[in-house]
């Protein structure tokens, strides 16, 4: 297993998002309808829309997590289409509904998200990773004792782990400070350099973060 | 129907300096280093928060002190303690290991394993998490019984096999009995409702195999295939869970 990979390059140079007409339901009502949209590496896409409008939803779509009932995603790097499984290997997501283990310390959350993914077990780079999220001051501490803050820092730090070419970003500032908030400009913009992130919000703050907005209506279209 | 799930879809070779565009992949990791993550993961959290180690050992303490009190200087039957020893591990198992999923889901935790590890690896992670609980319970629960019970112990080597078969049997149906019901909404009900088909005929077959375990009379052929059975079974289940698990984990 490699050590954690040093910031640059080390993934596709071109990675491309492809949304046709993507519906999602639940029971009989569709919260996403007929979206669609192309996104290239190098780009950040704002997601807006009122509460309930179906944002986590399609973000969740494009991580895979849910499959469309209506449409289709297509990830594709190098001109080379990725199948579902395929694609989480490029995938980095961070979302309120991203639990954490409680009884785990921020240093073993990001010792086992490395292990997961393939890198080597390297203390060191554990905590540069902690430190990049501003958690390096206490990597014992477990999460159970954290703040909301500091379990938001943590959850970059895990879904950036891996340098993925893909950042899915859910409410990226939901519970952060000013510093949380530059951490995160930081991160979308060395996500531009990477690949494609796409931001997930209402807040002015969070959609100015990225270079066009899809918005989404109450009625999910 | 499904494919034959491939174990090789997470595998890889480790990564080698990537010579063109399309080489530059994000590293394959062998699906027995996730599993092995997965299980260092969840035995580190089971020492902190002792959820379902307390479960499973107070059950089974309580059980037997019962027992216990009721034989007070009688002797039970070799039958009949064969059974009501698998009794208690059956409800100890269910009581113990039924939130080994819905403890993932719960938390919201599940969504970040499902986005870094294949499913397999997760399933074996898991069912060696739950090995570990049921053995640590039998080393406990199995000694004391027999001591309570007064249970003669002709080949001991026999026992320590029929127990591990059963062992292996109740941990595979706890694993892949908890994710089926994971993301249910009555998960109690259900819990039973698909454990005891399961389960019931691994149960009589422990209760066999025990009782002749215990058994002077019982010839070596006789241990050998009740715990060839017990292995048997077991491992029905977990080719049966490598099956179904990918769906179910990948279900919305």
């Amino acid at each position: 297993m490699d050590p954690l990979p040093a910031p640059g390059p080390s993934y596709p140079s071109d990675v491309v998002v492809k949304l046709t007409g993507v519906g999602k339901r639940f029971d009989r009502k569709w919260v996403v309808k007929d979206i669609t949209g192309r996104l290239t590496s190098g780009s950040v896409l704002g997601i807006a829309g009122p509460n309930g409008s179906g944002k986590s939803t399609l973000v969740k779509m494009i991580a895979t997590l849910l499959h469309p009932d209506r449409g289709s995603i297509s990830i594709s790097a190098d001109g080379r289409p990725l199948d579902w499984h395929e694609r989480r290997r490029y995938i980095g997501w961070v979302s309120p509904d991203t639990g954490l283990y409680r009884a785990l310390t921020g240093a073993e959350h990001v010792r086992f998200f490395a292990r997961l993914h393939g890198l080597a077990d390297n203390p060191e780079a554990v905590l540069s990773a902690l430190d990049g999220v501003g958690l390096h001051a206490r990597p014992g501490l477990i999460v159970g004792a954290y703040s909301s803050g500091m379990a938001q820092r943590l959850r970059y730090a895990c879904a950036t782990l891996h340098q993925p070419p893909i950042l899915l970003l859910d409410e990226p500032h939901m519970a952060l400070d000013a510093e949380g908030l530059r951490m995160v400009r930081r991160v979308v913009e060395q996500q531009r350099r990477r690949g494609v992130c796409i931001v997930a919000g209402n807040r002015d703050d969070e959609l100015a973060l990225a270079d066009s907005v899809l918005r989404i209506g109450s009625d999910g279209a | 129907m499904t494919s034959w799930p491939s174990l090789t879809r997470c595998c890889g070779s480790a990564r080698t300096v990537p010579e063109t565009p399309a080489d530059r992949a994000p590293v394959s990791v062998g699906w027995m280093d996730q599993a092995l993550a997965v299980y260092r993961k969840d035995l580190r959290v089971e020492l902190r928060e002792r959820t379902a180690l307390a479960s499973l050992v107070l059950f089974v303490l309580t059980s037997l002190v019962v027992v216990g009190f009721a034989l007070t200087g009688g002797v039970m039957e070799p039958g009949v303690a064969a059974s009501l020893l698998w009794v208690v591990m059956f409800f100890a198992t269910f009581a113990g290991l039924g939130h080994t999923f819905v403890a993932e889901e719960e938390t919201g935790t599940a969504a970040g394993l499902r986005l870094s590890a294949c499913p397999e690896a997760i399933l074996a992670g898991k069912l060696m998490m739950n090995l570990t609980l049921l053995a640590v319970v039998a080393v406990v629960a199995v000694p004391l019984f027999v001591a309570i019970a007064k249970l003669p112990v002709p080949a001991v080597g026999r026992l320590i096999a029929v127990v591990a078969g059963g062992v292996c049997g109740l941990a595979s149906a706890a694993t892949v009995i908890g994710a089926l019901v994971a993301k249910a909404r009555a998960r109690g009900v259900l819990f039973g409702a698909i454990g005891f088909p399961i389960v019931l005929p691994l149960l009589m077959m422990t209760a066999v195999a025990t009782r002749h375990a215990i058994s002077p009379l019982a010839g070596d052929w006789m241990w050998l295939r009740d715990a060839g059975g017990l292995f048997s079974y077991a491992t029905m289940l977990v080719a049966a869970s490598v099956l179904v698990f990918p769906i179910i984990w990948e279900s919305n």
